[in-house]
């Protein structure tokens, strides 16, 4: 065990918490624990939204995709982009009113109070189940670092997360994403930049990566030539088409974004994180490929027993001073801790408004303990979910993001913009979205043309939310008026 | 080279196309609907 990568690693832990204590002075009220009280001013509403969007699995995922498949999987990031393009549109309309959590928009524009509590539990189970992921992450990089028990590096993150949420909330899951955000955004530009120092450039690195033919990992499949610097990889054009059409929704409406959207303190604010975040994430994913790509030209093939997700962590250990190696990584348990920490309140946040709904008269210091006492018992939940997995649970962990897609954003994007779209147009469109989703997943998965089933549950949705709702009345105009500019506005001022 | 360059390039103004969209937005919203808490 290196003691200089366990010392950074506990300074790490130490400071996270030490904010979290900070922030439960910042947390009086129910309000400020579920939604900062729609505080968020540029600084925390743009590390909020970027570092909960960036978790260490896009990290080990996308630079293990580049390893693999070349200069292609960056086709990802541009559909995620392209999410954010309708996101910044949401955020315009959506933060006209405040709430608190985002199946409310249903209740609010809608006026369905069965069909939020419906997408709260959906949405619910969807972050407990997709959160195995990114727990496991944290235990992949305690091993790695330091060689120790994958289950101990789990549980030692997880309750160093829990404690700084559970102390200050959605402010603490704010203030601990500045430090999270800055440490990996540094930790990974460093990356990039040193990898491409070291290969000699751009134009080096792309004849390296070029004339590569190795196989990625020991006995697989040689890698033809060229491959790694083609456009299109391992994807066909119609492949890619589909995958647009599968993450763009789900990145546009997930509902830890909206979340983040209501807890700025204004439309200004929301909008002007998406603006920050992006031109960051540029940069990101730009040094994460470089040292992806990078990597396959020092270590063409991964040595035995590794996989491919790992190459930024052994390019680290292989190369760097064990204080470098140390940082990078308290940057990756930052990028997981980010999500993870937001998720846990979003889902608690969620079933608190559902218990409020149903119980008006409880004080607000008891919701305030409820949310604290939820966000336990959900982080409890998906620890165990984590370590004994079912196999139903792992089969349905690749709908979720599905399911969040078809959940929110047809009904949500449209009833933002189109004033027609009414309680059973978003009804049907969610019903009929996922049933579609789990008939076309059940029956055929990806074999038709690769289509896939969370795509077109999306299509239906948005299909349907369109019929049902021009074959039904229109929305009285108390429905749709707290998100539409009213009369006066429409000019420029 | 061109391939990869210009995947990059499409990437590039991806990110920038969420900024600029938000910076249109910015400028047609009244400012007191942007600045209302």
């Amino acid at each position: 065990m290196e003691f200089e990568i366990l010392g950074i690693i506990v300074a790490y832990y130490l400071i996270v918490l030490a904010i979290g204590f900070y922030c439960a002075k910042l947390t009086k009220t129910s309000l400020d624990y579920l939604v900062a009280s729609h505080r968020f001013g540029v600084l925390l509403s743009t590390f909020c939204w970027f570092t909960t969007y960036f978790s260490a699995v896009s990290v080990f995922g996308f630079t293990g995709g580049v390893y693999r498949a070349g200069w292609s999987l960056l086709w990802l990031p541009c559909m995620w982009a392209m999410g954010s393009i309708l996101g910044v549109a949401i955020a315009a309309r959506l933060r006209r009113t405040r709430f608190i959590v985002p199946q409310e928009f249903y209740r609010i524009r809608f006026k369905a109070p069965g069909l939020q509590t419906l997408v709260a539990v959906l949405s619910i189970i969807a972050i407990l189940i997709s959160l195995i992921v990114q727990l496991k992450a944290m235990g992949i990089v305690w091993s790695l670092a330091l060689g120790r028990p994958f289950e101990e590096g789990v549980i030692l993150a997880t309750v160093v997360t829990l404690i700084y949420t559970v102390s200050g909330g959605l402010f603490a899951v704010a203030w601990t994403d500045v430090v999270q955000g800055v440490l990996f955004t540094a930790v990974l530009v460093f990356g990039g930049v040193w990898n491409l120092d070291k290969i000699g450039g751009v134009g080096a690195l792309y004849a390296a990566a070029a004339a590569i033919s190795t196989p990625p990992t020991i006995g697989a499949s040689p890698t033809p030539p060229g491959l790694l610097v083609t456009a299109l990889g391992l994807y066909t054009p119609f492949a890619i088409l589909t995958l647009y059409l599968n993450w763009t929704p789900g990145v546009a409406a997930h509902v830890r974004y909206t979340h983040t959207m209501q807890a700025a303190k204004n439309v200004k604010t929301a909008i002007i994180m998406y603006m920050i975040s992006w031109p960051i994430l540029l940069v990101l994913y730009l040094c994460m490929g470089f040292v992806a790509l990078g990597g396959r030209v020092l270590i063409p093939t991964m040595p035995k027993g590794m996989e491919i997700d790992w190459i930024f962590p052994l390019i680290f250990k292989t190369y760097m001073h064990p204080v470098m190696a140390g940082l990078l990584f308290a940057g990756l348990l930052a990028a997981a801790m980010s999500t993870i920490d937001h998720e846990l309140q979003l889902s608690a946040a969620m079933a608190t408004v559902e218990v409020k709904t149903y119980y008006p008269k409880l004080s607000d210091k008891s919701l305030l303990w409820m949310a604290r006492a939820l966000t336990v018992v959900l982080t409890v939940i998906a620890m165990i979910i984590t370590f004994y997995p079912i196999g139903l649970i792992i089969e349905f962990s690749a709908y979720m993001w599905g399911i969040l897609g078809i959940s929110y954003f047809g009904p949500m994007f449209f009833g933002l913009y189109i004033k027609r779209i009414n309680k059973l147009g978003a009804t049907a469109g969610v019903l009929g979205g996922l049933i579609v989703f789990i008939l076309w997943q059940a029956l055929w998965g990806t074999r038709i043309y690769g289509i896939i089933p969370a795509g077109m549950g999306v299509l239906v949705s948005i299909v349907v939310t369109f019929l049902a709702s021009y074959a039904t009345a229109p929305p009285p105009e108390e429905h749709w008026k707290p998100f539409f500019p009213t009369a006066g506005e429409t000019k420029k001022q | 080279m061109w391939e990869f360059m210009a995947l990059t390039l499409w990437f590039t103004v991806s990110c920038l196309v969420v900024t600029v969209l938000g910076a249109i937005l910015l400028r047609r919203i009244p400012k007191d609907v942007l600045e209302r808490p």
